[in-house]
Order: C-alpha cells, then sequence, then structure tokens
C-alpha cells in the first residue's frame, strides 16, 4: 500500500505532496458538483448542457501526463546519495528525450530481427531495414506507413521497369529512382496537407535511401529468383516492420529502457547467444519437409 | 536442446543455415581467401598453376576503354561468353553464338546490337551483378559446348556439375539442369532443376525443381534419373584438389562437361546452397561428420581422399 501512496504526488507552491487518489477524485468530483449550473454538468455526467443557445466552437485538450511520474523518480535520484544516480536520461532536455527513448528501443527491434531471421528463417530486404521502417511508422501510422511504404515501392517498381530501356548506370540509375521516391513523398504530403492528413504529412522521415534500395532489390529479386520469392521477401519485411514497430511503440517498455539503459547490456547478451545458434530454422521444417517422418 | 518440431531434418542428418554458416563456412573458410573463389579471374589464374583446365580467356574488360580492343582479343572466334568476374547466381551472363554486322547473336536467338552490348559491359562494369556491387571486371571466354550427356533432360543453356568439398572430401554432387523457367540458366533458385549423383557410381538420383521432388524434367518430359556420368574419377579429383588451390574447407566446385575438352572447371563458390541435400535425398551433416570422425586432422593426398569418400558414400 505504501507504493501506491508515493506513486501520486502533486506540487503545491515549491513542496511536494502525496495523495491519495481515491479521494482526491471524490473530491474533484463534488466540487464540480457544486457548481453543476455554472458548468453544465448533469446527473449523466454530460459535460455540456446548455438551452436556447448555440455553441460555436467547442475545444478539448485531454492528455496524460506521464512525465509527472519519471520526475518523481526523478526527484528522488536527485537526492540518491550515489553519484552514478545522476547520470540519468532525465537531466538532458526534454525534446531529446523522446528521441532516446526510441533509440534504446532500437536494439530490442534488431533482436526480434535476429530471432526472425535465424530461428524463424523470415527472408527480409536488407538486415536493419525492417527497424528502420518500424521507426518511420512512427511518425505516419501503422496502417498509412504500410500503404505509402507499398505504394512508393509499387510506383518506383514500374519506373524502373520502364528505366530499364535506357539502360543508365548503376549509380545514376540509382539516383533516379531516389528523385522519384522523393518526388513520391512530395506528392504525398501535399494530398496530407490539402485533407489534413498527418499521417501522409509525416511522409518524409521514412527512410528514403532505404526505400530506394528496396526498389532496386525488388526490381532485381523479380527478375532473378520470379515475382513470387519477391512478393515473399516484401511480405516478410512489412512483417517484421510491424512486429519491431509494436515493440519500439510499446509505452512500459520505452520507459523501462529509459530508466534503466543498463539493460541494453542483457539485449546484448541474447545477441551474442542468437549469434551461437546453431540449430534449424523453422523455415528449414517446410524447405525440407521431404525428409519429414 | 532437442525439439520435436525439428525431429525430422535432425533424424535425416540435414545441415541447415545457421550451422552451414556458424560451424562450416566461418570455421573452414577464411575470409582473405574469398577473392580466390568470388573472383572468377582469379579462380582461373589459380586453376592454370595447378594444371586445372578451365574455359579459355579470350579478354577481360577492366575498364571502359578495354571495350575497344574486344574485336581484335576475339579475333576470328565467332562465338564465345560473356560475364562478370565477380558475378553470382550465372547473373549477368550473356552467351552469344555468333557475329555480324547487326550485331552479336545471342544464344536464344535475338540480336543484340553493338550498343546494347557495350551497355551490358558498362552495367558488369559498374558493378549490377556482382557479389556486394562493387566495381567489377568483365571476362570474355570461349563459349562451352556441352557434351551431349544430358541433352534429354535440358532445355536451352549449359547443365553443370556442383560438387560440395569438405576438407578437401568430395561430398554430395549434383548436376543443375535448365529449364525454360529458368530462361537456360543452371541456377536452381531461378527455376533450373537440380539432380543428384551417386557419387560412389556416377549415376543421375532423383531431382529437386522448385522444393519439390521430381522424376522427369518438367519441359521435355524425360526421366533424370540413371544418366551415367563420364569422366566422374577425373571430376571426384578436380574438385578435392579445389581444396590444396583455395586453402577453403567448405566449398561448392562447379564443373561442366565440354565436349572437346572433357571437364573444365567453371568456377567455385565459398557458400554453396543446400538444396543438394534435397537433389540427393539425403542429409549433409551425416557424411561431414563422418570425415571429422574418420580423419580428426588428416594430412591425406588428394586422390586418397577421393578413393575414401567412393569407398565409403553410397547415396540411399
Amino acid at each position: 500500500m505504501t507504493d501506491r501512496e508515493l506513486l501520486f504526488m502533486e506540487r503545491i507552491g515549491k513542496r511536494w505532496k502525496g495523495f491519495d487518489p481515491d479521494t482526491r477524485i471524490k473530491a474533484v468530483a463534488s466540487f464540480l458538483r457544486e457548481r453543476e449550473d455554472e458548468f453544465g454538468f448533469d446527473r449523466e455526467d454530460l459535460l455540456i448542457k446548455i438551452e436556447n443557445g448555440k455553441i460555436l466552437e467547442t475545444r478539448w485538450s485531454l492528455e496524460r501526463e506521464i512525465v509527472s511520474k519519471w520526475r518523481l523518480h526523478f526527484e528522488r535520484l536527485k537526492r540518491s546519495q550515489h553519484s552514478i544516480d545522476r547520470w540519468l536520461f532525465f537531466s538532458i532536455p526534454e525534446e531529446f528525450q523522446n528521441l532516446l527513448r526510441i533509440l534504446l528501443l532500437v536494439p530490442l527491434g534488431a533482436l526480434v530481427i535476429c530471432l526472425l531471421r535465424n530461428v524463424v528463417g523470415f527472408p527480409t530486404f536488407g538486415i536493419f531495414m525492417p527497424v528502420l521502417l518500424a521507426l518511420a511508422f512512427r511518425n505516419t501510422g501503422l496502417m498509412y506507413g504500410i500503404g505509402i511504404f507499398s505504394s512508393v515501392v509499387l510506383i518506383g517498381y514500374g519506373a524502373r521497369l520502364y528505366l530499364d530501356r535506357f539502360r543508365l548506370l548503376l549509380v545514376p540509375r540509382l539516383s533516379v529512382i531516389l528523385t522519384l521516391v522523393i518526388i513520391c513523398f512530395g506528392l504525398f504530403a501535399l494530398i496530407g496537407g490539402k485533407y489534413s492528413l498527418k499521417p501522409l504529412m509525416g511522409v518524409g522521415l521514412l527512410p528514403i535511401v532505404i526505400t530506394t534500395m528496396s526498389i532496386e532489390r525488388f526490381f532485381i529479386l523479380i527478375e532473378e529468383s520470379g515475382t513470387k520469392e519477391a512478393l515473399k521477401t516484401a511480405a516478410g519485411t512489412l512483417a517484421v516492420a510491424v512486429m519491431a514497430f509494436f515493440i519500439v511503440q510499446w509505452e512500459p517498455l520505452q520507459l523501462t529502457f529509459f530508466i534503466y539503459p543498463e539493460l541494453l547490456f542483457s539485449v546484448a547478451g541474447v545477441q551474442i547467444l542468437l549469434g551461437r545458434y546453431t540449430g534449424y530454422r523453422l523455415s528449414e521444417v517446410i524447405r525440407f519437409r521431404v525428409f519429414k517422418g | 536442446m532437442k525439439l520435436q518440431i525439428f525431429q525430422g531434418l535432425n533424424d535425416a542428418g540435414i545441415l541447415g543455415m545457421n550451422r552451414r554458416n556458424a560451424e562450416y563456412i566461418m570455421r573452414y573458410n577464411a575470409r582473405a581467401r574469398f577473392p580466390l573463389v568470388d573472383n572468377k579471374v582469379l579462380t582461373k589464374k589459380l586453376a592454370q598453376r595447378y594444371n586445372v583446365p578451365t574455359p579459355e580467356i579470350y579478354h577481360v574488360i577492366e575498364h571502359h576503354g578495354d571495350m575497344a580492343r574486344l574485336d581484335e582479343a576475339l579475333g576470328d572466334h565467332k562465338e564465345f561468353a560473356l560475364k562478370p568476374a565477380r558475378g553470382s547466381g550465372g547473373s549477368g551472363i550473356i552467351l552469344i553464338v555468333d557475329r555480324n554486322k547487326k550485331g552479336f547473336v545471342r544464344q536464344n536467338g535475338s540480336v543484340m546490337s553493338k550498343e546494347e552490348f557495350n551497355y551490358h559491359i558498362s552495367g558488369i562494369l559498374s558493378g549490377i551483378y556482382s557479389l556486394g556491387g562493387q566495381e567489377d571486371v568483365a571476362i570474355v571466354e570461349s563459349l562451352i559446348h556441352p557434351a551431349p550427356i544430358f541433352v534429354q533432360v535440358t532445355l536451352r543453356g549449359v547443365p553443370d556439375i556442383r560438387i560440395i568439398v569438405y576438407r578437401g572430401f568430395p561430398m554430395m554432387a549434383m548436376t543443375r539442369l535448365p529449364t525454360r523457367a529458368s530462361d537456360g540458366k543452371a541456377n536452381i533458385h531461378a527455376g533450373a532443376i537440380g539432380a543428384g549423383i551417386d557419387i560412389k557410381t556416377d549415376v543421375t538420383l532423383t531431382a529437386v525443381h522448385r522444393s519439390k521432388v521430381i522424376t522427369h524434367h518438367p519441359d521435355t518430359g524425360n526421366s533424370i534419373a540413371g544418366i551415367n556420368i563420364p569422366y566422374w574419377d577425373s571430376m571426384l579429383l578436380t574438385a578435392a584438389k579445389a581444396y590444396e588451390m583455395t586453402g577453403l574447407g567448405y566449398i561448392g566446385v562447379d564443373l561442366v562437361i565440354y565436349i572437346k575438352r572433357g571437364p573444365l572447371l567453371l568456377e567455385l563458390n565459398a557458400r554453396p546452397g543446400l538444396q543438394i541435400q534435397i537433389a540427393n535425398n539425403s542429409g549433409l551433416l551425416k557424411r561431414l561428420r563422418s570425415v571429422d570422425d574418420a580423419f580428426p586432422d588428416g594430412n591425406l593426398l588428394t586422390e586418397e581422399r577421393v578413393m575414401w569418400v567412393k569407398d565409403k558414400f553410397k547415396t540411399d
């Protein structure tokens, strides 16, 4: 019970004071109820009630404040006697903290890739591309991200198919595709701006070079190993990216790694263990199915 | 940790990708020696030193400027093969059967203009087909006319023979037969057939096509099993010798039987694929381990190794 009491604190003036959330919520509720007429509260707990009038504009703002919970932890650590406790990610400006929260989870994403490639046997374009995709999906949202990425790769593939007849050298050819990718992203951003679709505007953060290289790899894979193989690899890449996305987005995990970054050493440890895995991949059960039983 | 799901693979002694990489390629193939097999120009030079016959080189194009001297280098040769030195899986290879005023006639009958041909070469030089995407060199060499052993079970292209060699012991062999789907390439991933070869008796066994076991060629309809392969002992010896040549402990040796000259070494591969196990209906791991059991250190001569293998293995 003591833990619970400590979890909730408020600051009055310069002092921090603990409070019991249950009684506090009741107090707020009764405070509001007393001013029922003023605020338009009624028994069904409607926030606004109005008669003979017109609501011209309503603005809402609801925010979940996690920082305060961190701050609590931070305050405690600040008073700690151990000098190592002063070396905390909380001590850097908040604008950089968010980035770090994500970065600290990237190794975990890489770990997932190790698992999926070496133990399950997923085919992916490139090694770390799924993680980079997952990071990009944070700005666009998962569905939009997948949609945008897939359509840019398809458009790029079409262009690549067309460019093939001009016989361009490797580097200029990749540059043309890169240019096209940027044009696509620009168009998406414009469309997003027109229809106020935020995810489409966030498209600029998709990894440009990675997208370009996927187009080229996708094209070569279709030429060399057939459409089926290429689509399988593309699906594998997206599946791994989605899994990495959910890991990187998972807030409790973000906070845990942010407060205890030394966990990264254990991530590295598991990665080393996986590096020594010489057993079969799950996909090999299918690949060598003729040998079963 | 023995998982039930892997029991079948384990019992069959299948070599998986992870074990191949960690326990064989990383342990026995020193990085520094990879260029010897990844670069066909170096492989050919090495083969020459060990008296292993390879297709004759007409010209090596290192820079765009070298293209101009191609006509001179080709001399009277009307037919040739153009390859990237560092290519993999047969990509970037063009087979030319005739030259005329219009340009180069490819094996599939289409004509390549001089311009198209030069574009392809500059593609090779810029590294489109090379393993790591680095800049590359183009090789112009003699066109292979394969001995008509596999004529019944090949559609276009040149069938080749792949032998996996472990610590100098030929372990498993297959022949790769081009199909319509593979567009004449002897590359399993591109859709070619892989047919196992009994190392002891030189006869073809079952075959694999797109991960499925087959008995007949999908295009020609002829039976694949039961073909006797000539020069077998000499090919096993060449394969075993590749160990002395390269110092690499786990390699794939690719050979082709030339109608005039017998077996030629086409190329070596430091990361040979695992499909060969399906083609032979047999696991590689148990064979590799039998070598380790019999010769923990082993300093046998090339011939002795081949003798031991022929004595030991018979594909079931």
